[in-house]
């Protein structure tokens, strides 16, 4: 998450160990960016948006009733389906195109990250610093599916075995 | 996975198909073929690449298992004028996949007859196989042996604050449910109550799909939606 100030970024195990100026090397602006875009869910979200516009999905409501036989389509299995026959396809190319301008500036990040390389100071804080207040507000709201999910499932296969251990 | 359902040997592929190794028979439920075209003739234009994309995954698995048959187990094709509609590379792939094998097409209430192509096949409302029956609706109450399709199975999995949502088998060790195999299927959680009255011994276990490996999930670690 980031605001004009502050960039967040929160993981599910503590990063004690982390290399931070790793993680922000120029490196990740080559291919492996480009690929994990397309899997992101800021792509994902992209292209359910321009789905939506174009007319491909409709929009559900809470509450609303199915009406006969009305079925919507998650827009997460059109957009892998489309991605592996038809990479492209107009709605990628619109989803490319909004990621590019709105959420994505990768000339800018590029910038950045040249500014900031080696000038990063990492400190463990005993408690949260009050310019930081506003962005730890928005904690979840974007999720970047890496190991996450899988480690959900593996979380949860173990929680298994331990109950069947017990 | 290897599991046991009732008497019989599965293994529960991560692809959301059953194998059969004594039989040597390769599972798949739902498939629903042309799917996408079915929904662009009503105006919804979905792109036309879900069979393609269910046959590539199809034919990855005959590849990696070397089937001797290959079981449909109901909704296969999405609708009876679905067959007429195949695009032609798609039939191809499709005699591809089926030859030198037995293609089993058990009907479902997408597909009440098989298809009529390609040759070398079997139809018919079930099949005993290696121990299990396989039919396309799980019938109701306890049915010791039975492997069925139709309900779609997903599991809404929660672990550690957070949750995924994957298609996934449903077993309690005396029958299974499988998942749709079909790349536009969509899914129904196994909390709710088409799934309830299925399984007589709780709890029953879900087989979560997703990157391998698949992941056994407890009763108490899946969700409703």
């Amino acid at each position: 998450m980031a605001s004009d100030y502050a960039l967040a970024i929160w993981a599910a195990r503590p990063m004690g160990g982390l290399d931070i100026d790793e993680l922000f090397s120029q490196d990740m602006l080559g291919d492996d960016l480009e690929a994990w875009v397309e899997e992101s869910v800021m792509m994902k979200r992209a292209f359910k948006n321009c789905a939506l516009v174009s007319g491909l999905i409709e929009r559900r409501f809470p509450g609303q009733e199915k009406s006969g036989r009305q079925v919507t389509f998650s827009s997460d299995l059109i957009y892998d389906v489309l991605r592996r026959h038809q990479p492209d396809h107009l709605l990628l190319r619109c989803a490319r195109a909004d990621m590019a301008t709105g959420l994505l500036d990768v000339a800018r990040l590029g910038q950045m990250l040249q500014r900031i390389r080696g000038r990063i100071r990492h400190m463990d804080l005993p408690k949260v610093t009050p310019f930081s207040v506003p962005i730890l507000l928005t904690i979840g709201r974007e999720s970047v599916p890496g190991g996450a999910q899988e480690e959900v499932l593996e979380t949860a296969e173990a929680e298994l075995i331990a109950q069947a251990m017990a | 996975m290897r599991v046991r359902i009732a008497a019989a040997d599965a293994v529960l592929r991560v692809s959301g198909a059953l194998w059969l190794e004594g039989e040597r028979a390769l599972v798949v439920a739902d498939v629903h073929f042309e799917k996408g075209s079915a929904y662009a003739a009503r105006g919804q234009l979905l792109p036309p690449y879900d069979t393609r994309d269910n046959l590539r995954r199809l034919a990855a698995e005959a590849q990696a298992l070397r089937p001797r048959m290959i079981v449909m187990l109901g909704d296969a094709f999405h609708d009876e004028a679905a067959e007429q509609r195949l695009d032609p590379d798609d039939f191809a792939a499709l005699c591809v996949l089926a030859s030198g094998r037995t293609m089993v097409w058990v009907t479902g209430n997408h597909d009440p007859a098989p298809p009529a192509r390609p040759a070398r096949r079997r139809g018919g409302t079930e099949l005993d196989l290696g121990g299990l029956v396989l039919r396309h609706e799980p019938s109701a109450g306890a049915a010791a042996g039975e492997a069925a399709g139709h309900l779609h199975p997903c599991a809404r999995i929660k672990a550690g604050g957070r949750s995924v949502r994957r298609r996934c088998f449903v077993t309690d060790g005396e029958r299974l449910v499988l998942p749709a195999f079909g790349a536009y299927a969509g899914g129904l959680n196994i909390r709710d109550a088409a799934f309830a009255g299925l399984f007589a011994r709780p709890p029953p276990l879900a087989v979560a799909l997703g990157p391998p490996p698949a992941h056994p999930i407890g009763w108490r670690s899946v969700a409703g939606d």
